[in-house]
């Protein structure tokens, strides 16, 4: 994906694509910001120290959460706010009293509450990061043809009196669905496809591009309200059958890397069980498994001295994206570090801060391709 | 022959609806030719959605060609129709008898206006739909003025020549069509 502030230089040129500086909106209790990129959040259960005196009441709110919720769908608990409106504040922003209403409304509450707090931040990023790459297929397209795309479809939008675009909010509760089906049990998937039913119409129809048919279908039409007008009446043959529309669309794991994530702190004035969100920037401990020693042995002396290389970074900080990732599917708990040649290692946290490298081996022979 | 395309107003695009039984209809199907009939017309919907393009608000779209009504007729009708040999199904999903010439016998109805003699295609062009973010206009709005406003003010700032200055700050030239 291109640089997000080289984008909007480049849109610049285009008559009325670019507004200046418009905030994003503000959650309604307010707290401290706390910015990073989507995969790298944890939860953690943390004691409070200090009890808070005169706490609100957090059942009130997230019964007015759920008036607003079914009014609003998922974006009445985290938005995203475009790069179009906004040069260093868009991103995606999450309350974490939103996660506290996820946590509580939409998972079984034997399950323990860091655990619910990951999986509801999850389903809200992934929802919210859908806007991010469907704007951002629509800047490629302006700067394409050289034409403001992306303000005139909000603006036919607000005269057709339509506050979303039906396809655009289904496609991005279908990318939470998606996502929990490639990682989650049933039971879970099934929890979170109960609650994003409990949407306003556009937001509930996510069934349609559940599919991957379903799914590109709900991209080009995304595409399609926003860029079709222009095209077609600048002869690009946009609307002719051969044409790939899709390669406009980016890799969702990038975009999700890529996207600024926003944890609003605002969640101290309630009386919710304490929570920690815990960035993860650092690694400063890494145990190597026996299974991990046995077959970093049997490597060439330079791929371990990159490990140790590796390892020394990482007391430091994480690789960028996609050198440190989340994996996914059978691999779900681990993150993956990207040596050189296509050599990588699978870490997973252990406890009290420790990560555990338990593999590392090539492409092929971890299982991969 | 395509529509006749103003420079002004931009392309003309027809407006246009798909054609289908009402859901109740589908009612009396039995449930495994019902769901064969919905799977049939879900993917006929994507067609046409691919093929036109949205109007939101509306439940109508557009397409670029008076020309393509007939073949996008006929493919959305293949969809519709494929695997059913069930008769209510046939029934049901069977377009209107031919009766008038202003109603041919398509999955696809374009839309008219007026009534009689003035009766009409409906069209939408490109500059009416895109309102004040059609670009073919040069004169500068009040958005242009501020804009410009900012970049003196930035230009200054980079202690830029007033020359430099004011020949950058024309409104970009709008995109032509490919002729």
């Amino acid at each position: 994906m291109k640089d997000v502030a080289e984008i909007r230089n480049s849109l610049s040129g285009i008559r009325h694509s670019i507004e200046y500086d418009i905030s994003p909106q503000r959650p309604r209790f307010s707290g401290s910001i706390i910015p990073a990129s989507a995969d790298l959040w944890e939860f953690d259960d943390r004691t409070l120290s200090d009890p808070v005196v005169d706490a609100r009441d957090g059942e009130d709110l997230f019964r007015d959460l759920d008036a607003s919720v079914g009014g609003r769908g998922i974006d009445a608990l985290a938005w995203y706010h475009p790069f179009h409106l906004s040069a260093d504040k868009w991103g995606i922003y999450v309350p974490i009293t939103s996660v506290h209403y996820c946590a509580a409304r939409w998972f079984n509450p034997r399950i323990r509450l860091a655990r619910r707090a990951s999986l509801a931040l999850n389903v809200m990023i992934n929802h919210e990061v859908i806007h991010h790459a469907c704007e951002y297929m629509v800047a490629q397209f302006e700067l394409l043809i050289r034409a403001c795309c992306w303000a005139p479809a909000r603006d036919r939008l607000r005269k057709a009196r339509l506050e979303w675009l039906n396809d655009e909010e289904a496609l991005a509760n279908a990318n939470s669905i998606r996502q929990a089906m490639a990682s989650e049990p049933r039971t879970i998937v099934n929890r979170i496809d109960q609650a994003l039913r409990q949407s306003p119409p556009g937001y509930r129809d996510f069934s349609q591009a559940l599919s991957d048919e379903g799914f590109q279908d709900h991209i080009l039409e995304v595409l399609r309200h926003n860029a079709g007008i222009q095209a077609v009446d600048l002869q690009t043959g946009f609307l002719d059958r051969a044409f790939d529309a899709l390669v406009f669309f980016p890799d969702l794991d990038e975009a999700r890397a890529s996207c600024p994530v926003y944890l609003i702190d605002n969640s101290r004035q309630f009386n919710f069980p304490p929570l920690s969100p815990r960035l993860i920037t650092s690694i400063p401990r890494i145990v190597e498994t026996n299974r991990f020693l046995s077959m970093l042995r049997k490597l060439e002396l330079r791929r371990q001295q990159e490990w140790q290389q590796m390892k020394r970074m990482l007391a430091n900080a994480v690789p960028p994206y996609p050198k440190f990732k989340k994996l996914k599917g059978q691999l779900n708990g681990f993150w993956g570090l990207y040596l050189s040649d296509g050599f990588r290692v699978h870490i997973r946290p252990a406890a009290n801060g420790i990560w555990e490298a338990v593999e590392i081996g090539s492409h092929t022979a971890m299982g991969h391709g | 022959m395509t529509q006749a395309k103003s420079e002004d107003t931009g392309y003309p695009f027809l407006v246009v609806r798909m054609l289908l039984p009402p859901s109740t209809e589908l009612e009396k199907l039995t449930p495994d030719i019902r769901k064969l009939v919905e799977a049939n017309i879900e993917r006929a919907g994507r067609i046409f959605r691919s093929r036109t393009l949205p109007w939101p608000g509306s439940d109508t779209r557009f397409l670029e060609s008076l020309l393509d009504v007939g073949k996008l007729s006929s493919e959305l009708e293949s969809a519709i129709l494929e695997g059913i040999n069930d008769k209510t199904a046939l029934d049901i999903l069977a377009l209107p008898p031919l009766d008038e010439i202003e109603k041919p016998n398509l999955r696809i109805e374009v839309v008219q206006t007026g009534s009689g003699k003035n009766r009409r295609f409906e069209f939408q062009t490109a500059g009416a739909l895109l309102g004040k973010y059609w670009y073919r206009h040069q004169e500068m709005d009040i958005l242009d003025a501020v804009q410009m406003a900012r970049h003196l003010e930035d230009a200054q700032d980079r202690g830029e020549s007033m020359v430099d200055i004011i020949n950058r700050s024309k409104p970009p030239a709008p995109p032509r069509r490919i002729k």
